[in-house]
């Protein structure tokens, strides 16, 4: 069941409905019973998986809080020793069931590869494994749980219904945000009563949760696919055009699913973390990462960047830590070598701007005489709109040529691609009306960069720390009905679907 | 409670604004084509006769195109209506049958069954608009709702509750905008009334009461070409529309409304066409044993009692001119209002029998596909008696014989070419030439 399908839009206020109809008590049966039964409609056994990563994680988390009682009162020596080895036990079982349903085929493959270079006899498989949809981002939260139980920063939780909802709960099941225990659980515990400001909040972010999907990413997709399935016959300009475009795509996507998550949980009073914050206005690659998929951003950070050493065991292992991350990332998006240079190029730019800072540091006080001599006054080159411009439309353009990698999904596409990228020089295709032949006709085109242009507005606002659905919800009345006609019709007239488009899946369903 | 109520009207009235601006778009972008005209009118002439109909006629164009209800009214001394549309599916006639129903005390329900619209489930499961046609004239009821639900499912509800949806390829298309608004300030859309251009200048197609397609055209002995898209197999009728057909059997039964399934007459050359058009007569027909209800092909009847195989009767291959339409309503009233077992004698027991029994002729030519260069064939009532001889005069280029008398029905036009293509049959082993058709291709 697709957010950007009619059954969701049914199925979401029936839940809304009854959720507020029954008693705070048992609201969160009601809401685990929903969400299993969402995420049943992909494919009943998938919930086999949820079920046993639910369980393995609670049991562990369960034990962890008994071993850590009993240190307490220091009733039996050793039980750090148990607590270490029942925590990694779990992990290794919970990554051991991601590992085997999402790499084990591009592990052998990598391992066929290495026989066949060894002249040694490869090993066959011939049985297709299917990855249930949202694995990797309730595997993640909930071993996230378990860390910060491990670490003690919370308590193991006792209710197995209530747990099972967090690691379940359907507005965020496939494709996150990665909610922190402290955050969802809590809140989990605590019910909140109807609320209209929640309620007309929610859903004006559902409405523009699928208007950047369903009218801009979708309507994107439609140019990208055609350019990306055959470069060979749309190179050049036309890869530049669809690799931009697929940065807007992905994002809107992402985005848009995220808000979606975030409307649908808010309608019952829970507030889910926003995954993105304009992270297209990022004047570094770093900040880019600050404000793109944060909750998985800050699962890394604080469970293996830190971990790792973070940036306390000086700055070369530093940088070899953010490699490793990035590279880790790039591998928990996708089971292919192109995800993993996406993830190990985000990295490398890192490491680049980083080495830059330290140079820029360095040699701030020659700088400075320069500006001196030369007779510069005034702000300092990065606080001018023309360097921030730069510098912003540098990273956008540094991020997307990142995106090829990912958009292509294996080396040798995205190998093929870069060929074709560079092979012609046909800039005249902006003008001479050949965009219009990749499916989207010139009305659809203006359509799309009339939505991204209102997108990137209201991500301006957002960067500079406004809550735009607030800001807006304060508005006069015919100012919000004007705003929201126009979001509702715009996905009326314009959005991808019905008899004329086939609903497109949320990109990182596949992760 | 003056925050609620004022939160109220914010609400109530932003609703408002949007129902508005629906129909805003509705009245821009729907297009009232010939098809959709038609369902206009029909519905609202349906529901300007609700409550009096008696005897309900469901069906394609082959309904309303060949029964004339006030003959029939005139014959029964009851009141007819042909609650008909184009290429009405079953689904559609089923929900249709329910509103009727709801409406009227129905005496006799008489089904068509066009082999187009339910040999197989292609226009149930891809064609929606051929049911959204009926559902945006319906009054709102569950039937209604239930309806749409069923026509697409929930994945075309935006298009079944909001019509402008459907045009949203023409969005900014001024022109468009333009023609679609010019034609719905025009009288006739305001009046409800329908009159086409025929083509024969002496008289235009119109819309008469109670669901009849009248027109004077006649069918043009030179376009005897036909394109075939039917292969009719054993099992040729779909499964949606075969258990359509059966919830409207069992719905008139469980009612205690008598039902008759029925076809009525097309030209042979289509019906040849199919190649096996008998085997969905037997479908048909097994349904309609089933069930122990009347089914009549009027594709079967016996010239003597039906004597409408010329073009004069015919607007075009597959539909009656109100010639055709006197001749065959006082004819179908005859058969319907008999006893099943008196009717036999009007019929051929199958399509093979009546072209056996026929004189051998030949009907026409057709073909499947308009893609590249054409395999056309020649539609006759005998398989290998007969010899052809095959001329193309196309219109650029010398006149030249594909065959000179031999049993070969097949031969091939090139892509794009026209022309005058003129056959000429004799039995095999005589030398009289016994039909000669010119066909422009």
């Amino acid at each position: 069941m697709l957010f950007n399908t009619p059954q969701y839009i049914l199925f979401l206020p029936i839940v809304v409905l009854v959720y507020y109809c029954l008693p705070k008590k048992i609201r969160y049966i009601w809401l685990l019973i929903t969400s299993y039964y969402f995420y049943m409609q992909w494919n009943p056994l998938y919930v086999t998986l949820l079920f046993s990563c639910t369980f393995l994680t609670y049991l562990c988390g369960r034990l962890l809080a008994y071993f850590s009682a009993q240190d307490d009162r220091k009733a039996e020596a050793g039980s750090d020793t148990k607590k270490k080895f029942c925590f990694v036990v779990c992990i290794l079982l919970n990554l051991g069931i991601l590992g085997f349903f999402k790499y084990f085929q591009f592990g052998l493959s990598i391992l066929n590869r290495l026989l066949s270079f060894a002249h040694i006899g490869e090993i066959s498989w011939d049985y297709d494994i299917l990855l249930p949809v949202g694995i990797s981002f309730y595997t993640l939260q909930a071993l996230g749980y378990l860390i910060d139980v491990y670490r003690g920063d919370i308590y193991a939780e006792k209710n197995f219904l209530r747990y099972a909802l967090f690691v379940s709960f359907f507005p965020q099941l496939v494709a996150g945000p990665i909610e922190r225990s402290q955050n969802l659980l809590e809140q989990l515990h605590t019910p909140k009563s109807f609320s209209y400001e929640n309620i007309r909040k929610g859903a004006l972010l559902i409405l523009y949760g699928l208007f950047c999907k369903m009218v801009i990413a979708d309507r994107a997709a439609i140019i990208v696919d055609t350019v990306y399935q055959d470069s060979a016959t749309y190179p050049g300009f036309y890869v530049v055009m669809a690799t931009i475009l697929f940065s807007i795509q992905i994002y809107c996507d992402f985005y848009g699913y995220s808000t979606i998550a975030r409307g649908s949980a808010l309608l019952m009073g829970i507030q889910l973390m926003d995954n993105f914050n304009a992270p297209y206005y990022a004047r570094s690659v770093k900040e880019f990462w600050r404000r793109w998929h944060i909750s998985l951003s800050g699962w890394f950070r604080d469970y293996l960047y830190i971990p790792l050493g973070g940036n306390r065991k000086g700055k070369l292992r530093k940088r070899g830590n953010l490699l490793v991350v990035f590279a880790v990332s790039g591998l928990w998006h996708g089971a292919s070598l192109a995800f993993v240079c996406w993830g190990i190029l985000n990295g490398v730019y890192q490491v680049i701007e980083d080495l830059a800072e330290e140079i820029k540091e360095r040699t701030r006080g020659y700088w400075q005489k320069w500006q001196q001599m030369i007779g510069e006054k005034g702000e300092h080159t990065e606080q001018r709109f023309s360097g921030k411009l730069f510098r912003m439309i540098g990273t956008f353009l540094l991020v997307s040529f990142a995106w090829l990698f990912f958009r292509a999904g294996e080396l040798d596409v995205a190998g093929e691609t870069l060929t074709n990228l560079f092979r012609v020089n046909n800039w005249t295709i902006f003008f001479d009306g050949s965009l219009y032949e990749l499916g989207v006709t010139q009305n659809g085109l203006n359509v799309l960069f009339g939505a991204i242009a209102l997108l990137f507005v209201v991500d301006y606002h957002k960067y500079h720390g406004k809550d735009v659905a607030d800001v807006f919800l304060r508005q006069g009345w015919w100012f919000r009905v004007l705003g929201i006609m126009g979001l509702l019709f715009m996905i009326l007239l314009y959005g991808c679907y019905g008899e004329m488009y086939d609903i497109q899946q949320f990109i990182y369903f596949q992760f | 409670m003056g925050r609620i109520i004022r939160k109220g009207i914010e609400v109530l009235a932003a609703i408002l604004v949007f129902v508005g601006i629906v129909h805003g778009l509705n009245y821009m972008y729907v297009e009232m084509n010939g098809s959709y005209m038609w369902h206009r009118i029909v519905w609202h002439s349906y529901y300007e006769n609700r409550g009096k109909i008696d005897n309900l006629y469901l069906g394609s164009s082959h309904v309303y195109k060949d029964i004339d209800p006030r003959i029939l009214d005139e014959l029964n001394g009851q009141y007819n209506f042909n609650l008909a549309t184009p290429v009405q599916v079953m689904n559609g006639s089923f929900y249709l049958l329910k509103e009727a129903d709801q409406d009227n005390e129905l005496s006799h329900v008489y089904l068509e069954m066009y082999y187009a619209c339910s040999a197989d489930d292609w226009a149930i499961n891809n064609e929606y608009y051929r049911n959204w046609n009926n559902t945006d004239f319906m009054e709102p009821s569950f039937n209604k709702i239930e309806y749409m639900i069923a026509n697409g499912g929930l994945d075309s509800c935006l298009e079944n509750l909001f019509p402008f949806t459907r045009y949203r390829t023409q969005l900014g298309d001024g022109e468009y905008v333009k023609k679609v608004t010019a034609y719905k300030k025009e009288d006739e859309y305001h009046t409800y009334q329908y009159h086409r251009d025929d083509g024969i200048g002496t008289s235009k197609a119109e819309f008469m009461p109670k669901g009849y397609y009248y027109t004077k055209k006649e069918y043009s002995d030179h376009n005897m070409i036909y394109k075939q898209s039917y292969v009719l197999t054993e099992d040729s009728m779909g499964d949606k529309s075969e258990q359509y057909c059966r919830k409207m059997i069992e719905y008139c039964q469980r009612k205690d409304i008598p039902i008759t399934l029925f076809v009525s007459p097309m030209n042979d050359l289509q019906l040849i066409s199919t190649e096996g058009y008998d085997h969905y007569i037997n479908e048909v027909r097994k349904i309609a044993d089933e069930y122990e209800i009347p089914f009549y092909d009027f594709n079967l009847a016996k010239e003597q009692y039906l004597p409408i195989q010329q073009n004069q009767y015919f607007q075009d291959l597959g539909h009656l001119n109100c010639y055709g339409v006197e001749v065959f309503t006082p004819f179908f009233y005859e058969v319907i209002s008999g006893e099943a077992i008196e009717n036999e004698k009007y019929f051929y027991a199958s399509y093979a029998d009546k072209l056996k029994e026929t004189a051998p002729a030949i009907y026409g030519i057709y073909y499947r596909s308009d893609e590249g260069s054409k395999t056309v064939w020649i539609a006759s009532n005998r398989d290998s008696e007969m010899e052809y001889r095959i001329t193309l005069k196309p219109k650029e280029g010398e006149p030249y014989t594909v065959q000179d008398f031999d049993t070969n029905k097949e031969f091939t036009l090139s892509q794009g070419e026209e022309g005058i293509c003129t056959i000429t049959v004799r039995m095999k082993g005589s030398s009289e030439e016994i039909q000669t058709m010119e066909i422009n291709y």
